[in-house]
């Protein structure tokens, strides 16, 4: 027993020495040791911290983006890091869903919308010390319209020009009054970068090869599945008025010499993470963790409406191209169960039947409220009788990436089951679904969700382009009609039609409601802008 | 032994073509498109399709296949479109945290494994021996993802003593550094392979230790030590060895969800992502690369079994 006891405390400190040793490298690793050492040196040419005040922060996001070329690509991460922080547009979006002037002074258009001229400011650096002027502009506003499908579609055929090396105009065909909340709420941006950039693009994939930008920080190093660090751009010239910033419009100083962005798809790694002071921020907090952090002045809770859950019908083909087929569909849906199921409490989530958000008081019109939300059996049957349903297979497409999601497809298969409408659940990775989403003769609905846009018509689903595939020529006509009109007035009208007339008739898509994403923040960090996500300009990160 | 190992390095080749076609096969036949992914949901299907052109991937499957092989034949493995490197940089990028990762867990199964199992088998009915059964079986029957949780939540939230995630190269940070970010991780991988390798070598042990010459020493008087160090041990080693090779092929290709709880940017990680995003190249490499190491171990443990039994002639 005796040789027992001694094997097994040799053993024991054997293993505890290799913890405790390598534990102890450092004295503490709690909140900050572990991170200042290495970004004083790397951050040296950055402006010095004060004392009480750190050199970096640490902001935990859910997944790596595929790029940062973020004129090419849409996806909420890649613009969290490079949207404002690396890159700026002529026009940016206010906390209001409103387009707000950014890299041009001022603007002039001429009485029917057809002819924008843009004055930029001068002075305005490049990270590569290139100064900006009106051929990056044009080179980059051209691009974007290529690649984005909503300035493709509302811009047609027309680009932008140079008037001067500070000014650039585009004149269209067709009036877009709108043309300023597109660049600003487009799900790609309009980032303007140097032209020389845009011609030594990736020739087989189109994409940038350096993220050169006009932002307040500078594109540093990207350590795959590790993070993305964004550091100081000592050039930068902010404009605005000092300590007004509103969204990603205003005053912007990037008083955090570095920022990382650290990759952490684990959602309880992510937590663990600013329990530790591994991490500053942390993205896309899970629901079920809202009550750790709840009401403790350790942390900041963010639990801002962000999207909008709803299912996406295929109207080319197959069972839902019937619109009375869609009606009966979204008779039987409880959108509260729907939602409960997906997000799990109110909190997280609201009922409301318009497209647009209710924040957005201008656009919010409650048309077509009574096909929302229904619940009636009996309408059902009426609608399935009238539709000639024959028990053919309702083909719900969701991707399980998404717990949510694939939560509310779930509880959606038992209603509509119980309503008598047979109903298969298609599971499948991102990647997959996003492959059969493109097919007419794969799936006949799919859950998705999309973002805030600051014009009805740039919801994607609206589209004949994005699958769902609009073929309503009515509905077509009034999204033309409204991206054409020449009167605000005229265009709320048109929009609380075209509302009316899609929930009541043409329903391309079942909406079930908007949702919030949670994020926390430390209780150090100051002045963080939030919308939408963290903006890392202007904020500080206490020792 | 040279031609021992001349011929098992031949014996490589088929294996690698196999793999090979099979890995290749198995990613292009999976619905997904590492264009759409690439470009994201919003982008147009003449997007698309202008990437999928200049990617290839129109071509024909084994006009694909051609081209890869012919690739490699020339020292290029392709590729990522997502992160834009070249493949030997991605893979040495990631393969660095991963082999730390294995060692280290590999050496803290084996401090708890080889003594817990020989004072098992020593001890084998008593106390001792139940309570490191017990051990042992709850080790195996606890998922390593959960231990690490666990872990995480005592070591770092609680106690504040090791960091949560994340991962510091040797190179940039230290070794203590280094080792410091790696030790939750490489206990809760450990201690799982450590279960299993007490187990094998408690019953190999036993077995040695009722065998005939381990007998006649005790009844010649050899201290029980010795028999056990000398004689017994030695003869006992060759079925551990094999689970310590299976452990490390193990712990080097499935950390995937280790590496995943703890943020480390190994090479199941990089599968795991590259899978999620269609990367074919990445996966298709990575894949040749995992089963060259697993040939490759597995040659080791081979020669390993020369070294401890004289009596296993390699020729």
């Amino acid at each position: 027993m005796k040789k027992f006891n001694k094997l097994a405390t040799l053993f024991l400190s054997a293993l505890l020495s290799v913890t405790m040793i390598s534990g102890c490298g450092n004295k503490s690793v709690s909140p900050d040791s572990s991170k200042d050492s290495t970004a004083k040196e790397e951050s040296s040419s950055a402006a010095a911290p004060t004392e009480d005040i750190k050199s970096e922060m640490h902001i935990a996001i859910n997944a790596a983006p595929a790029t940062l070329d973020i004129i090419k690509t849409g996806g909420d991460v890649g613009r969290t890091i490079a949207d404002g922080n690396i890159f700026e547009g002529i026009v940016n979006m206010k906390s209001d869903y409103t387009a707000g002037l950014e890299l041009a002074e001022s603007y002039e258009v001429n009485e029917d919308y057809t002819e924008w001229t843009y004055k930029l400011r001068q002075g305005v650096m490049f990270h590569n010390g290139q100064e900006m002027k009106a051929d990056d502009v044009v080179a980059s506003m051209n691009r974007w319209i290529e690649c984005c499908s909503n300035a493709s579609q509302m811009i047609g055929n027309s680009r932008f020009e140079k008037v001067d090396d500070y000014t650039v105009k585009i004149s269209m065909e067709e009036s877009l009054m709108y043309l300023n909340e597109l660049m600003a709420t487009a799900g790609q941006m309009p980032a303007i970068v140097p032209a020389s950039t845009i011609a030594d693009a990736d020739p087989e994939t189109g994409l940038l090869k350096e993220y050169i930008g006009t932002g307040p920080y500078k594109f540093d190093e990207w350590q795959q599945d590790q993070y993305i660090k964004i550091v100081k751009f000592d050039d930068y010239t902010p404009y605005g008025t000092p300590g007004e910033c509103d969204a990603r419009v205003g005053y912007k100083e990037a008083k955090t010499p570095d920022v990382y962005f650290d990759i952490v798809p684990d959602d309880a790694t992510r937590v663990a993470g600013i329990q530790t002071g591994e991490y500053d921020f942390i993205y896309k907090l899970p629901l079920d963790n809202y009550s750790m952090f709840e009401n403790n002045s350790d942390y900041t809770l963010f639990n801002d409406m962000n999207g909008s859950l709803g299912m996406i019908y295929n109207k080319k083909q197959g069972i839902s191209a019937d619109s009375v087929f869609r009606q009966a569909v979204n008779a039987a849906l409880d959108m509260d169960a729907i939602m409960q199921s997906a997000y799990t409490d109110p909190t997280f989530y609201r009922l409301d039947s318009c497209y647009m958000y209710q924040e957005q008081l201008e656009w919010y019109t409650e048309a077509g409220k009574e096909y929302y939300n229904v619940k009636d059996m009996n309408r059902v049957k009426e609608l399935l009788d009238e539709a000639g349903y024959n028990g053919e297979t309702f083909t719900l497409l969701v991707s399980s990436d998404y717990q949510e999601f694939y939560n509310a497809a779930v509880v959606v298969e038992n209603q509509l089951e119980k309503a008598g409408i047979d109903v298969t659940l298609l599971v499948c990775d991102w990647a997959t679904f996003l492959s059969y989403r493109s097919d007419p003769t794969a799936f006949d609905g799919f859950i998705t969700s999309w973002s805030p846009v600051a014009l009805p018509t740039l919801m994607n689903w609206m589209t004949e382009s994005y699958p769902g595939w609009v073929v309503d020529t009515k509905l077509i006509d009034m999204e033309k009609e409204l991206n054409t009109s020449t009167s605000k007035e005229d265009s709320l009208t048109n929009w609380e039609e075209m509302q009316e007339y899609c929930w009541s008739t043409s329903l391309p898509i079942s909406k079930f409601g908007d949702f919030s994403m949670c994020c926390v923040s430390s209780s150090k960090i100051n002045n963080m802008i939030y919308h939408f996500g963290p903006f890392a300009w202007n904020a500080t990160v206490s020792k | 032994m040279k031609k021992y190992v001349v011929k098992r390095v031949l014996s490589l080749i088929p294996v690698l073509i196999i793999v090979s076609v099979v890995i290749f096969c198995l990613i292009h036949l999976t619905p997904g498109d590492p264009a759409r992914t690439m470009l994201g949901d919003q982008a147009s299907e003449i997007e698309v399709e202008n990437l999928r052109e200049s990617m290839g991937l129109n071509d024909p499957i084994v006009v694909q296949y051609v081209h890869w092989v012919g690739g490699i034949f020339h020292g290029d493995f392709g590729t990522s479109i997502f992160m834009d490197e070249p493949m030997y940089k991605i893979i040495l990028d990631h393969i660095g945290p991963t082999i730390s990762l294995t060692i280290y867990a590999l050496l803290i199964s084996l401090i708890i494994a080889m003594p817990c199992g020989i004072i098992a088998a020593r001890k084998r009915g008593k106390s001792q021996d139940q309570v490191i059964s017990v051990f042992s079986m709850v080790g195996i029957s606890v998922p390593s993802f959960l231990l690490g949780m666990l872990l995480i939540i005592l070591f770092s939230v609680r106690m504040k003593i090791l960091p949560s995630a994340g991962y510091k190269a040797i190179v940039d940070n230290g070794f203590l550094k280094h080792i410091e970010y790696l030790t939750l991780p490489a206990i809760s991988l450990g201690l799982m392979q450590a279960a299993l390798i007490t187990r094998m070598t408690r019953s190999s042990v036993l077995e040695v230790l009722g065998s005939d010459y381990i007998k006649m020493a005790k009844a010649k008087g050899v201290k029980d030590k010795v028999i056990l160090i000398k004689h017994a041990l030695r003869n006992a080693l060759l079925p551990i060895i094999t689970v310590i090779g299976q452990s490390f092929i193990a712990l080097l290709s499935g950390a995937t969800v280790v590496e995943t709880v703890f943020n480390i940017p190994g090479i199941g990680q990089l599968v795991v992502n590259s899978v999620l995003r269609r990367d074919y190249e990445v996966i298709q490499a990575v894949v040749l690369v995992i089963a060259l190491g697993n040939v490759v171990v597995n040659l080791i443990v081979d020669l390993l079994y020369g070294l401890a039994d004289p009596r296993i002639s390699l020729e």
